[in-house]
């Protein structure tokens, strides 16, 4: 004979604790790298002792860390307002 | 039960109440940005107005767990939700007196939960809502920012240990706008929503719309704009605590910390938990401190706040119980308006007695110890 069970709700919702603590410190942790990344960047860049070579580098990197920022940013915005 | 009068009422104490909220928790997301001179104080306030303001209209998934999660909805009165805001007012106006940061939400739902416990007993109340949406959540949000926020101090103190500091402290700075603006939406998303949970719910008390209706878009607007009128005249004794008390932020601090309580505030959202802000917030400014080389933190002021936060849910409770009571007593439309004008004289006397020692923007970042009236006088240097 087929029973069907509806399991009740837990009292606490662990699931979607830990999804809030893995989504936010992956956030968190990966916007603040990446932001500092370009500070570093920004820093070396204007060392007077830093070659030409270096600087065409040191600005592929920040651009790319910044771009990375943006699609953080912009990715979890959307994902708030649409899901 | 029709009662316009009485939901009128409700609605304008509800609008006070995110007012107050939103003067509250002005600090949480610029506190640090004010500490750093990130941002001057008032163009710190404005700016966090205009996207608190922004923020109230991105999701509704907190304002329907405060509007269904808390308190029965066939048992809800208006004098019930009438009581509980009185109880987090008074709650909020005495803690800022204070310069306590302590949580909005936690007021609110304590005053409303004391309030319907004195209506309908005990299993009007859904213990299982606040306990697992309210406590537990609560429980681990200032833990789970402290842990991350000193995770990524560390993390930017050493990848910046071979940058000049003037570039480091401009760029940290910048990012802290960047910061303060996100973490202003979030702070409009997940706090103007449990106002519109409180107004669903009076009107659903109200019979003007059906349990489990959608929150109307008027009570978005005007929530929305009611937590950005209280942010911009800025709660300045709590911007004080949280951006000179618990530790000295550095841009890099500061840059971490709200990156951190942006993060964890916008995900909860997302997933309908109504976290505290403040708790959040707290926690990352103190993670901060964590994460420097010296490990930088006033915890005598930090277990101070810490006991603010464990009595804040029974005593709002014990507030909105009491008022409830007083209304039932002088008979619900008087009793309301007996309340009301309690709680504004209340106000007055606690606004008129911060007048001596006024903080403000000309003096929120005077250095830690400077002011006696509020309890910074005992922890000018202690814990450090």
């Amino acid at each position: 004979m087929l029973t069907t069970s509806t399991a009740p709700k837990p009292l606490i919702d662990w699931v979607s604790i830990g999804k809030v603590l893995y989504i936010s410190t992956a956030s968190a942790v990966l916007l603040v790298v990446l932001f500092t990344i370009t500070v570093y960047c920004l820093s070396t860049f204007r060392n007077r002792h830093t070659t030409a070579s270096n600087r065409v580098l040191l600005s592929a990197v920040a651009l790319t860390s910044s771009t990375g920022i943006l699609a953080v940013i912009i990715s979890g915005l959307y994902y708030i307002i649409n899901k | 039960m029709h009662d316009t009068f009485l939901l009128v009422l409700v609605v304008l104490i509800a609008l006070g109440f995110d007012f107050t909220n939103g003067f509250h928790d002005t600090a949480n997301a610029v506190a640090p940005s004010i500490a750093t001179r990130a941002l001057s104080p008032r163009a710190a306030v404005i700016l966090a107005s205009v996207f608190n303001f922004i923020g109230a209209f991105l999701s509704l998934k907190v304002a329907a767990t405060v509007a269904s999660g808390i308190v029965s909805q066939t048992d809800i009165i208006l004098p019930v939700v009438f009581g509980g805001l009185v109880g987090a007012i008074a709650w909020n106006i005495t803690t800022w007196y204070f310069g306590i940061p302590s949580s909005s939400s936690h007021a609110l739902i304590g005053g409303v939960a004391g309030a319907m416990l004195a209506h309908a007993g005990t299993s009007a109340v859904l213990w299982k809502g606040i306990v697992g949406k309210v406590l537990v959540p609560s429980l681990f949000a200032p833990i789970f920012a402290l842990v991350i926020a000193a995770i990524a101090t560390t993390l930017s103190r050493r990848l910046t240990l071979k940058s000049d500091d003037e570039t480091k402290s401009w760029g940290m700075r910048a990012g802290q706008i960047g910061s303060s603006t996100l973490l202003s939406l979030a702070h409009g998303t997940n706090d103007a929503q449990k106002t519109m949970g409180i107004i669903t719910l009076a009107l659903v008390a109200n019979g003007t719309i059906l349990q489990d209706a959608a929150t109307p878009t008027w009570v978005i607007v005007v929530c929305g704009a009611a937590i950005a009128l209280g942010t911009f005249l800025g709660g300045w004794r709590i911007i004080r605590t949280m951006g000179q008390g618990f530790t000295t932020i550095s841009p890099t601090q500061g840059f971490a910390a709200q990156i951190t309580s942006s993060a964890v505030i916008l995900s909860s959202s997302h997933f309908g938990i109504p976290l505290s802000t403040t708790y959040v917030a707290t926690g990352s400014i103190v993670g901060s401190g964590v994460g420097t080389k010296k490990r930088q933190v006033r915890w005598s002021l930090a277990g101070r706040v810490a006991l603010a936060w464990l009595i804040t849910l029974p005593i709002a409770g014990l507030c909105g119980a009491a008022s409830f009571y007083v209304e039932r007593a002088c008979g619900y439309k008087v009793g309301v308006l007996v309340m009301g004008l309690a709680l504004m004289s209340y106000a007055s006397f606690v606004f008129l007695r911060s007048r001596s020692d006024k903080i403000d923007a000309g003096n929120v970042n005077d250095k830690w110890g400077e002011h006696h009236e509020a309890f910074e006088g005992v922890d000018a240097t202690g814990g450090q």
